[in-house]
């Protein structure tokens, strides 16, 4: 069963995509099917396990299910001087 | 916001304007206004900096910001937390964070401000990426020296070890689910995943919860604590060892724990078991302990013995669990223990306190060495030695936590249990030793029990062993009850009231020694072997245990009135020693020769 996500994306997340945001439909059941799936397709070079996740803002894990019309964000970990 | 309407959490792509910022802070109570300001810096390690660029993910973060104003707020009871964040394209100059606090105290405000510093560098979902005068880019690490990028390579390997990450909930592991024992029926136990519960859930009282920073611990985390869950360790003692550690094993998650303890509380334990109250008073001490530790750890499970562990039982009890605790502080269980460990295969954590010093050591049967393996017998033990003779709580709550923390090296597998020497701790110096203990294969102590068929002469092998090899000794042989028809038969006996000079009580018309409990040592040698004696106390508690260590010395002809005093109602119907000293005349009151020598 597919599901419409909308995905926000940041820092070198961000770069990899070349988007800040975009809505796709997805087979993917949790947000870690989901990274996984992107990651291959866009070579993301972090792992789940150094990246928090959100789903509609709101810190979640990342097995949790997905429903269609979801918001996704995933987070590198914080960069800041 | 409460504490004022000068707290806020504000994100901007404006430049930031610190003198409007400071004033609008300012309000009409004179309180103290600490600010902190952070600039864009010129260069980066020795990059220089042409622009940063900070992206922010809003909705988290505004939740984020306002959620550590008001921790910050609660915690160190400051008035007003202003929290100004600059996004978008900066510039060497500019400001890029600006946080104003006011506060009635300096300390506080100090200490506020270091929390939401680091608050938001842990938390504020916010990335920044340095574009360099040379074209590099890179993303910032709190270390702030980062090498030059790659254009759109990002510090990925420094981010692991250097950046702060944003807090997530663990994920658990999908092959391994480790179930927490709760006193609910099986089908109902609380299952481990509820770790991967959403971290913005409120507080539930949930095993999650309840374990987190023990599980955050990377020394322990999910595998340690599941370990903790599938343990099971006896604790034998409820006293002042046995509230320490009982305290400590189930706050830590031991599955399940044994309370072997057949004593009532009585008044002068309050004062070094913390774990009772005054209501508690002539209460069973093991079911007393289980209420308490229930009450703070609902997820483990606490079994209750209100029964004094004994050759018959022993087996039973050691049995069922993986780890036993000795926090007796006795010599006669000391010795059972010992003896039910090395039979039954089970590490026994033991301790014992004399005034400030008090020792440590792991009875690991079969490869270790018990506390007797290397020492020459000794048949002599200090009767005080038989009773709780810590000055404090303090003390032998110190070593009662040491036990725990040793069950918890064995359940954990931590470095250096202290299976392989003793420890001697002194707590006035600190001073510290350590005896070896290594197994001696001879070691009578630490053999495992035998059988009583297996013995033929009983007696003789009582009089050449020490106290703590005791295998034969059946109590009910040298127990005496009398009953009212048999009064006579007190005549048998020479009567020696082990009791304390204040509660000795004469027989009326049976003449008897007193030879307190406290000093029975030093006058034991009044006691002549080939005469019949009867020991009595208040209950039967303290003359049995004389009885038995007077046994294994070698007299055979000494008994211990069963019950003590208390079994017998009937003496003091009509008058009672102390109405006879009181109403009688002189003439009528008993001849009691009283050779008090307390």
């Amino acid at each position: 069963m597919s599901r419409e996500i909308s995905i926000q994306y940041y820092a070198i997340l961000q770069e990899k995509r070349g988007l800040s945001i975009e809505n796709i439909t997805t087979e993917a059941t949790t947000p870690r099917e989901l990274y996984r799936h992107l990651q291959q397709t866009y070579d993301f070079p972090l792992e789940p396990e150094n990246m928090a996740v959100a789903v509609n803002h709101a810190l979640t894990h990342w097995d949790t299910s997905l429903q269609d019309q979801d918001t996704v964000v995933f987070l590198p970990p914080i960069a800041r001087g | 916001m409460n504490a004022g309407t000068y707290s806020h959490f504000e994100l901007t792509e404006s430049r930031l304007d610190i003198n409007r910022l400071r004033q609008d802070l300012k309000h009409p109570k004179s309180d103290t206004t600490l600010t902190f300001e952070s600039t864009v810096p010129i260069d980066v390690g020795e990059h220089a900096l042409d622009r940063l660029d900070c992206e922010v993910y809003e909705e988290l973060a505004e939740s984020a910001g306002q959620q550590i104003i008001q921790e910050a707020l609660e915690q160190f009871g400051v008035s007003d937390i202003a929290i100004v964040q600059r996004t978008g394209r900066l510039v060497p100059g500019e400001s890029l964070l600006w946080i104003g606090i006011n506060t009635p105290h300096f300390e506080a405000g100090q200490q506020a401000i270091h929390y939401v510093i680091q608050a938001l560098k842990d938390r504020l979902p916010i990335w920044q990426k340095a574009l360099f005068k040379d074209g590099s880019t890179a993303w910032l690490t709190s270390t702030t020296t980062t090498a030059t990028q790659e254009e759109g390579q990002p510090a990925s390997e420094q981010a692991e070890s250097t950046q702060a990450e944003i807090r997530q909930p663990e994920p658990a592991s999908e092959e391994t689910v480790a179930t927490i024992h709760t006193n609910v029926p099986d089908d109902e136990l609380v299952p481990f995943h509820e770790l991967e519960e959403a971290v913005n859930q409120s507080q539930a009282l949930t095993p999650a919860f309840y374990f987190q920073d023990q599980l955050a611990h990377q020394g322990i985390g999910l595998e340690g604590q599941r370990k903790l869950a599938n343990s099971k360790v006896l604790i034998v003692g409820a006293g002042s060892l046995g509230n320490a550690a009982l305290s400590y094993l189930s706050g830590a998650g031991v599955g399940t724990i044994g309370v072997c303890d057949a004593s009532r509380l009585e008044t002068e334990h309050l004062h070094r078991q913390p774990l009772y109250v005054t209501q508690d008073i002539g209460k069973n001490k093991a079911l007393l302990a289980a209420e308490r530790l229930q009450a703070n750890n609902p997820f483990v499970q606490i079994k209750v013995h209100p029964k004094k562990l004994e050759r018959h039982n022993a087996k039973g009890l050691f049995e069922a669990y993986d780890i036993i605790l000795d926090c007796t502080n006795q010599v006669m269980s000391r010795a059972l223990l010992q003896e039910a460990a090395a039979s039954f295969h089970k590490p026994l954590v033991q301790a014992r306190i004399l005034q400030y010093e008090g020792q440590l050591h792991v009875y690991q049967p079969q490869t270790g060495g018990c506390l007797q393996c290397q020492e020459a017998l000794k048949p002599e033990i200090p009767s005080t030695a038989l009773t709780a003779s810590s000055t404090f709580g303090a003390v032998s709550g110190t070593f009662g936590t040491l036990q725990a923390i040793e069950a918890l090296k064995l359940i954990l597998s931590l470095p250096t249990p202290l299976t392989e020497s003793q420890m001697v701790l002194d707590l006035l110096t600190y001073q510290s030793r350590f005896i070896q203990r290594i197994r001696n294969r001879d070691c009578e102590a630490c053999q495992p029990y035998i059988e009583p068929a297996q013995v033929d002469n009983a007696h003789e092998e009582i009089v050449h062993s020490p106290i703590a090899l005791t295998p034969d000794l059946d109590q009910f042989e040298w127990e005496v009850s009398i009953h009212a028809q048999d009064i006579q038969r007190l005549s048998n006996y020479i009567l020696v009231d082990v009791s304390e000079a204040r509660e000795h009580r004469p027989f009326p018309n049976h003449p008897c020694l007193n030879l307190p409990f406290s000093r029975f040592n030093l006058n034991s040698h009044l006691l002549d072997r080939d005469h019949d004696y009867l020991l009595y106390c208040q209950k039967g508690t303290r003359s049995a245990h004389l009885v038995r260590e007077l046994r294994g010395r070698g007299y055979r002809n000494i008994y211990t009135l069963s019950g003590g005093l208390l079994s017998l109602p009937f003496l003091f119907q009509s008058e009672t020693p102390m109405a006879t000293k009181v109403n009688q005349p002189a003439e009528e009151a008993p001849k009691a020769l009283e050779y008090s020598l307390g």
